[in-house]
């Protein structure tokens, strides 16, 4: 890395596309390693929460939701929004273990991106980023670190520590550390004019994915 | 009624099970052990498969194996709006085509399953590199795909293709085969869990509470 | 692939346990098969007149003992076998035994042993077979380590829609479990009442790796008119849906400590289970000691204002100028004062977007403080770190409430309002009764004004008799769908809760903010004094009170986690007096001995008692 380039060691990553969680449904993603839960409830809030249910350690992405609770598969045992054990199935008529807490994590969206932060007090908020178009995502086996060198190489602008522009087209990379050996770059193109519909729309995601696919090869080289 | 000579933890039954669930054909079950009874070779089963294999359905005297034949079959037989085996000589290639995979599939990653779940003597290696790499070509062609309109492995709707490469994808990490990377793969097995109808098995959950058994 | 000369002698907690690692009939006369076993290859040959012998490789073959029992193979790898678990059913007359394989799991061996134990899990993961939604609850049942060191749990009760293969229909069913090693338990199953012999169910572990085992599952049964395939159907599809489950802990070892993993009531069995393995020092296959320190966060406060003579507000911010994490109304703080002093304190906040990156809090000076409240209205000052717990909610909104009666005294505003914004956002129907001592003691009038007008009356300055007279009106005119939600001093949640009852509220509709997590736990009983042995001190522990409770309240720190008297993590000595035992944690034993006590749900039988605090 050159030091004109210097990146900050980020809090907030990006982990995923909003349309990809609907209303009442469970995700899995991961950061840096940790497994993580993306859920929304049925006011359409997200949540990011450790893949992990307090009681037997069992995946919550194996769970469902239920209205502004997420119900583990295991037992049905419920969490509420602020992450505390709200009912405990074998146990219906008493309250539930206070210790029995999920761990939460920061979490906010913008622009159809989701960003996640592991810190206990994440610093500021995630970048605000331009009116953007989602196309697809690309999983390449380098660190983070190494991808970022990879883009830099090849030509691409770091406007943020994981947020990387084409020079000289509409492409737009984010960056999402899966792992020390796996990053997954998500593709958006920014929307400079008017939107066109229909076919225009796949037309130019697709152009987009064609000019940047042979980066994922190249990354791999 | 049509019956079907089945193995609760197989998935190759489970693809007409679910098959016959979606389309809401009615339908008896024959309970034949596969492990560690085996009885799926034993005289009766091979009067039925000479070639010894479950799933074997015997629709009012039509006899035939092959879960993907049947799929083929069920879908010519009951779907009258022939959503999920189109006339369309295109999509019925790529159908043709998806089934094929279905087997790469089955060769992979059931193999890695049977290796890890019931002691089967496989190169275990080999079929799961064999399987990651027949997953990302998978998760790729259907990332393209959302991005084309066409969320299905054939074309824009589910077909019996789907039906057929589902069981085993998504019972992949019972057999060491983890789908972490696979997002796309991932949006794929929970639309197929969305689709009404859909019924599980042990190993796939539903996407809620199981629904009571009709 | 395993380095054999590299392996740690076997766990001595374990070393001497028979472990079964194939079914009789795998090893027929002149032939021999190999076996996973503790990280440890293992062969077992059978000669041609069926004596058995079996070696481990890499100890120079070193023998290990084999013997055939219940259909099984089993192996001690340890120098001194104990001895093999009986079961005289085995033999009974009339029972058939099935094989159901040799199952492989991506998990470690414990967890399938705690699994099999487990009937909570019935309705859910074996929907409309082994439970259902509609009958969750698990029924207290009992639990204990016998004299032969196997740990049984016995009144086991369930119903289960369909027991086994040969049911027709519901049908409320006995289960009693048996572990007779750490990885070697079987359950016998009837339906209730049933005279004569049990299903007996195996579920033999054979742990390959700390994180992989094979199971060997096996029925012996009296059902003569399911055929083999019927019964292989069933069960198999039981074993099935557990597998994915088991494959998907986190930690695939078993995590002892209760701070990880928390347990319920309904978890007396694998609680139990847990202790002996802490008391035996198993090591292997048991996760090491995890980091599970109690969450604290560090906040600034970015300002303090009076809100009225005696009441100031703090706002509270992340000093790394991001978010803290979403709160639901009704929630509150632990705040850690100056002193080691921690006061619970509501947010007020309301959840919307404004208030992202904030807490808000309120704080009253009482006149008799220990010194929480003086230092938060006299020390405290903007730019200050304060540590303060993660957020918790003992006074939950009831989501579908669609009308809410709430009634706020004095400091008692703060979760209310909280509320009341919440309710106002959601367009839900409320109306906000606050009651203060005078007209210039009102805390958030600006606020209230302004975000709420018309859904708010303040009642200024009145006499006890107007003041109930007020709450009768209010409570008698709310219709029978509304909510009420009260918090204030002692005297005004006592007043409308015993108006409301008598009124017939049902007490599913009134909530109230005591702080403290309500059970029904049962914590009726005697009065009786509590003294604490180190400080020197004594307090009354009245009828609906816990003991936890109490020390709570005069500041004594005590570590607790279920609250349900099954993890033990509040145990503690008993000095002087009887406990009232009413836990599920300690042993016949230690319960008779009177050295220990559970103090989240125990009492006491003698007028006082005397606990090592």
């Amino acid at each position: 890395m050159t030091s004109n380039h210097p990146l900050r060691r980020a809090d907030w990553f990006p982990v995923e596309r909003s349309e990809h969680i609907a209303a009442g449904a469970v995700v899995q993603s991961m950061l840096d390693g940790q497994e993580i839960a993306l859920w929304r409830a049925d006011d359409g809030r997200l949540h990011a929460w450790e893949n992990r249910c307090p009681h037997r350690s069992v995946r919550l992405t194996l769970g469902f939701v239920l209205e502004d609770q997420l119900v583990c598969r295991y037992h049905g045992w419920r969490y509420g929004t602020d992450g505390r054990c709200t009912h405990v199935p074998s146990t219906p008529a008493m309250s539930p273990p206070p210790a029995a807490c999920v761990k939460a994590y920061a979490c906010r969206e913008s622009a159809g991106v989701v960003w996640v932060s592991l810190a206990q007090l994440p610093a500021g908020y995630p970048p605000v980023l331009g009116d953007l178009e989602a196309c697809r995502s690309f999983t390449v086996d380098v660190s983070l670190d190494d991808a970022a060198a990879g883009l830099h190489r090849l030509g691409f602008v770091a406007e943020h520590a994981v947020v990387w522009r084409e020079r000289a087209d509409t492409a737009v990379l984010l960056l999402q550390p899966l792992d020390a050996a796996t990053t997954v770059i998500h593709l958006f193109v920014e929307r400079r004019e008017a939107v066109p519909a229909g076919a225009d729309v796949v037309t130019r995601r697709t152009a987009a994915i064609a000019r940047i696919k042979p980066v994922q090869e190249s990354l791999h080289a | 009624m049509l019956k079907l000579y089945n193995d609760e933890l197989s998935g190759n039954c489970y693809k007409l099970r679910l098959f016959m669930a979606l389309l809401q054909v009615p339908f008896e079950r024959v309970p034949v052990n596969f492990y560690p009874n085996r009885e799926h070779k034993d005289e009766a089963l091979l009067r039925l498969n000479p070639f010894g294999q479950l799933p074997v359905i015997d629709d009012d005297g039509y006899l035939l194996r092959d879960a993907q034949a049947i799929l083929v079959y069920l879908a010519a037989r009951y779907d009258v709006q022939q959503r999920w085996l189109p006339p369309d000589p295109a999509l019925r290639g790529r159908v043709a085509l998806w089934m094929t995979v279905a087997e790469d599939i089955t060769r992979s990653a059931s193999a890695a399953r049977l290796h890890d779940a019931f002691g089967y003597d496989i190169d275990i290696d080999a079929r799961r590199a064999a399987a990651h790499r027949l997953f990302a070509h998978i998760d790729d062609h259907l990332a393209d795909g959302e991005v084309q309109g066409r969320p299905w492995l054939a074309g824009p709707d589910a077909t019996i293709a789907d039906i057929a490469c589902f069981p085993y994808v998504a019972l992949a990490p019972e057999g060491g085969i983890l789908l972490h990377r696979y997002a796309a793969l991932r949006r794929w097995i929970q639309r197929i869990k969305a689709l009404p109808g859909f019924v599980s098995m042990p190993g796939i959950f539903a996407l809620g509470v199981d629904p009571a058994p009709s | 692939m395993h380095d054999v000369e590299e392996l740690s002698a076997i766990d001595p907690a374990i070393a001497n346990d028979w472990f079964a690692v194939a079914q009789c009939a795998d090893v027929p006369d002149g032939q021999a098969a190999q076996r996973r076993l503790l990280q440890r290859e293992v062969e077992i040959r059978r000669d041609a007149v069926s004596r058995l012998t079996a070696t481990v490789a890499g100890d120079a073959h070193a023998p290990c003992a084999v013997r055939e029992h219940c259909g099984h193979l089993f192996v001690c790898l340890g120098p001194e076998p104990k001895p093999l678990f009986e079961l005289p059913e085995f033999d009974q007359p009339g029972r058939r035994f099935l094989y159901m394989g040799a199952i492989g799991i991506h998990t470690g061996g414990l967890r399938v042993v705690e699994n099999f134990l487990d009937m909570a899990h019935f309705p859910f993961v074996h929907a409309h077979i082994l439970g259902s939604e509609d009958a969750t609850e698990v029924r207290p049942y009992e639990v204990e380590l016998d004299a032969r060191n196997e740990l049984w749990a016995r009144g086991c009760k369930f119903v289960q829609p369909m027991a086994s293969a040969a049911s027709d229909g519901a049908a409320d069913v006995d289960y009693v479990y048996r572990v007779v090693n750490p990885f070697s338990p079987l359950l016998y199953k009837a339906p209730a009442g049933h005279v004569g012999g049990s299903d007996v169910i195996f579920l033999f572990v054979q742990p390959t790796e700390e994180d992989q085992c094979t199971v060997h599952f096996s029925i012996s049964l009296f059902d003569g008119a399911s055929s083999a395939s019927e019964i292989l159907a069933f069960q198999q599809t039981i074993l099935g849906q557990d597998k994915p489950i088991l494959e998907n802990h986190v930690y695939k070892r078993l995590p002892l400590d209760a701070r990880v993993e928390v347990p319920s009531q309904a978890d007396a069995g694998s609680s139990t289970f847990r202790r002996w393995l802490r008391q035996i020092g198993l090591r292997w296959g048991v996760e090491p000691p995890l980091d599970s320190a109690p969450e604290a966060l560090q906040l600034v406060v970015t300002d303090k204002r009076a809100l009225t003579d005696d009441i100031v507000a703090l706002t509270l911010r992340s000093p790394a100028c991001g978010p803290l994490l979403p709160t639901t109304p009704g929630a509150h703080l632990d705040l850690h004062l100056p002193g080691g002093l921690v006061r619970q304190y509501s947010l007020c906040n309301g959840g919307s977007d404004e208030d992202d990156g904030t807490y808000a809090i309120a704080v009253k000076r009482e006149p008799q403080s220990r010194g929480g409240s003086r230092a938060v209205h006299e020390s405290i000052r903007v730019g200050d770190l304060l540590r303060v717990g993660m957020p918790k909610n003992n006074f939950r909104q009831v989501r579908t409430a669609t009308r809410s009666l709430l009634i706020a005294g004095g400091i008692g505003i703060t979760p209310l309002i909280s509320m009341a914004r919440d309710l106002q956002a959601r367009a839900q129907d409320f109306h906000l009764h606050y009651f203060c001592r005078s007209d210039t003691q009102v805390a958030f009038r600006e606020e209230l004004d302004r975000e709420l007008p018309g859904r708010w009356t303040l009642h200024a300055g009145l006499m006890p008799d107007a003041t109930q007279a007020h709450v009768d009106a209010l409570l008698q005119a709310a219709d029978s769908a509304t909510h009420c939600y009260s918090c204030g001093p002692g005297p005004l949640m006592q007043l409308v809760k015993a108006r409301a009852m008598g009124q017939g509220w049902p007490s599913d509709r009134l909530h109230f903010e005591y702080f403290k997590s309500a059970g029904p736990v049962d914590t009726r009983g005697a009065p009786f004094d509590l003294k604490l042995a180190r400080s020197g001190r004594t307090v009354s522990v009245a009828s609906g009170q816990s003991i936890v409770d109490v020390l709570r309240s005069i500041d004594i720190a005590i570590d607790t986690n279920c609250e349900q008297g099954v993890c033990g993590t509040c145990l503690c000595m008993v000095v002087d007096g009887t406990p009232d035992h009413r836990d599920q944690y300690l042993s016949s034993g230690e319960k008779a001995s009177n050295l220990q006590m559970l103090p989240c749900v125990s009492r006491s039988r003698t007028p006082s008692l005397t606990i090592d605090l």
